[in-house]
């Protein structure tokens, strides 16, 4: 199963953001998605998601073009977390991981996707703030509550937008680990947008870099990061070093200064 | 052994999700069942009180009698039939329709608009809806006064002034709500926008309604005046008979979509990658409980707080789940009408003081009261 972006570009009225992106998504590896803001990152993962519709070229899921199938499958087949959460009123951990059920449940949820509550709580180590409300949560937290709501749709596909950017050092790393064990776990396919070079360099299959609305480049993480392509995309000087096997972008400074 | 002891009490404090599930979904379900069971005896108090007390026995042979008046003997207080089945029994029935339409209303519209202030009065639907009334009371008889709309329904004739105050009520009420829908097709128009919309909208008719107040003479003022006080005076069998299927019908496709509702909690985005098409839904969902509540409010008046604070009041205690919510509010606007109606009529017995005066009052200090203790869930 391929999740596939074939010639896709995207715009809002007259301004084109995509400009032609072609990019597959196998299962069982992670895509980062890397660029400076603006680029069109978030465009491309949303419209990936079926929520904005390309001008031209088409997203597919098995050969089917996600336009057309149901709102209902399309839910169990792609889960999208975005980058901005809504404060949800009222609402317990449990309560807001569970409505990831919502696509399979009618009307109450059965033992089985009580179950699949669970597995997401301890995937993502938030069982023990299960009957907390979740707008008392801080930052990190939250984001996890909002990753583990995902992972109950159990879908083949997951799409991040920044899902590290509330999180300190120590659960960027850790969520980035767990993720990378869903996707071979599981064998799911997923596309992470990231700022975080080191991260996308550490944890993922292949890499894609936008440049103003343009694939810059694709291909395993080793080959497309590099001081060149750095500097081409972020205008940084950057070094890339290795330490103990893994290689590790250093930044200098911009290219002007 | 303290090392031990630690370990053991993490592990009994560690419930698995099915079990926490559970135990909500009994707090839940008490709530439920208790403000279902305090409704049923107010109403039973209800029927007792009033400018003249009938006892329990009589109260419970007049309904028996009125269902099997071959089995069941009347009431030793001859005239208890006529008072009870036919002023109180409706009376109550509209005062618990009218509450459970309000009560949903304002969860729904809170819930898809995912903001706490919103209810049919910010939306423009309450001004709309008197603005309506007020035009049928202050230029009806120069506008329509050559046709007869006399109306015969259950056997109860309502005037033609009525007829003309209860729809133009009733239409102005559902146009504010298609307005809003129509501007939200507009892609640009924000959640924030459209809410703003409505409360301009309000204003629009508020206007109209001052202009019609100062060109009406003293006892069309005073029966502006009344509407927009709202009560329970119209309540007769027939007002029943129209506004119940209405109601119930109206709540019925409301808990429908329930799991929807909690899906939309998440924002639009989530919602929709959770295969809820948000706007199709906020659009018909809108629709649905501005026709239930335009039809109470044409016959009742304004009826304010209700819509905004029982689902609070709700969402405090048992949270945002709407499989619960939504029931709980609707029962618990219910208990809030009809208890605020029952006392207003009997502290100024045999008049009738408006509905808003104690609501507000009884409401109001309820709320309060939640929100100084502090337990529970909070607002927000």
């Amino acid at each position: 199963m391929t999740l596939n972006i074939e010639c896709v570009r995207i715009g809002y009225g007259d301004l084109e953001v995509i400009h032609d992106i072609s990019l597959k998504i196998h299962r069982g590896e992670i895509v980062s998605l890397l660029g400076p803001n603006g680029s069109g990152k978030s465009t491309l993962i949303r419209a990936t998601a079926g929520m904005h519709k390309p001008t031209s070229g088409r997203i597919t899921v098995d050969g089917k073009s996600i336009g057309d199938i149901s709102n209902t499958n399309l839910a169990k087949t792609i889960s999208y977390v975005p980058q901005q959460y809504t404060s949800m009123p009222c609402t317990t951990v449990m309560e807001a991981v569970l409505i990831g059920r919502n696509p399979y449940i009618n009307w109450m949820p059965s033992e089985e996707d009580l179950r699949i509550v669970e597995k997401a709580l301890k995937t993502m180590h938030i069982e023990d703030l299960a009957e907390n409300d979740v707008n008392k949560l801080s930052g990190g937290q939250k984001q996890r509550v909002y990753i583990a709501r995902a992972l109950c749709q159990t879908p083949n596909f997951y799409l991040f937008d920044e899902p590290t950017s509330a999180l300190d050092l120590r659960y960027q790393l850790e969520t980035m680990k767990i993720m990378k064990d869903v996707v071979c776990k599981d064998g799911v396919g997923m596309m992470i947008a990231l700022h975080d070079l080191n991260l996308a360099l550490r944890f993922s299959d292949k890499i894609a870099m936008i440049k103003d609305g343009e694939l810059y480049a694709y291909g395993n993480s080793s080959d497309v990061i590099n001081e060149r392509s750095i500097l081409d995309v972020y205008g940084i000087k950057a070094k890339i070093t290795e330490v103990d096997g893994e290689s590790f972008m250093l930044p200098f400074g911009s290219s002007d200064g | 052994m303290a090392h031990l002891f630690f370990v053991k009490e993490r592990t009994d404090r560690m419930t698995s999700v099915v079990e926490i599930f559970k135990e909500t979904q009994w707090k839940k379900r008490t709530l439920l069942n208790s403000l279902i069971l305090a409704v049923f005896a107010v109403s039973i108090l209800s029927l007792m009180v009033g400018s003249i007390s009938v006892s329990v026995s009589d109260v419970l042979l007049a309904i028996g009698h009125s269902i099997l008046p071959n089995h069941i003997p009347e009431p030793q207080y001859a005239a208890a039939s006529v008072i009870i089945v036919k002023i109180r029994m409706p009376r109550i029935l509209l005062a618990i329709i009218a509450g459970v339409s309000l009560g949903i209303a304002g969860t729904v519209m809170q819930g898809t608009l995912r903001n706490p202030l919103v209810s049919p009065f910010t939306l423009g639907l309450s001004s709309a809806a008197a603005f309506g009334a007020a035009v049928s009371i202050v230029l009806g008889s120069s506008l329509f006064g050559a046709y007869d709309l006399s109306v015969n329904i259950a056997g109860q004739v309502f005037h033609k002034t009525d007829v003309l105050r209860i729809s133009m009520a009733f239409i102005f009420g559902m146009l504010s709500v298609v307005i809003i829908i129509l501007m939200s097709r507009n892609k640009r128009m924000s959640q924030s926008t459209l809410i703003l919309s409505g409360v301009v909208i309000s204003y629009l008719f508020q206007a109209g309604i001052m202009f019609l107040k100062y060109i009406s003479d003293n006892d069309q003022l005073r029966e502006v005046t009344s509407w927009l006080m709202g009560g329970l005076g119209i309540a007769d069998w027939s007002t029943v008979i129209i506004l119940a299927p209405i109601v119930l019908l109206s709540t019925y496709l409301m808990m429908v979509c329930s799991v929807q509702f909690n899906t939309m909690s998440c924002g639009d985005e989530v919602a929709q990658n959770l295969g809820v098409d948000v706007n199709k839904l906020r659009r018909y969902s809108l629709l649905v409980v501005a026709f239930s509540v335009s039809a109470c409010m044409s016959f009742t008046g304004v009826i304010g707080f209700i819509g905004l604070m029982a689902p609070h009041i709700c969402r405090m205690i048992i949270g945002n789940d709407h499989r619960y919510l939504m029931p709980c509010s609707a029962v618990m606007g219910a208990l809030i009408l009809l208890t605020s109606d029952t006392v207003g009529r009997v502290i100024t017995a045999p008049e009738d003081m408006p509905v808003g005066v104690i609501m507000y009052i009884i409401g109001g200090a309820f709320f309060l009261y939640l929100v100084v203790r502090g337990k529970g869930r909070g607002i927000e």
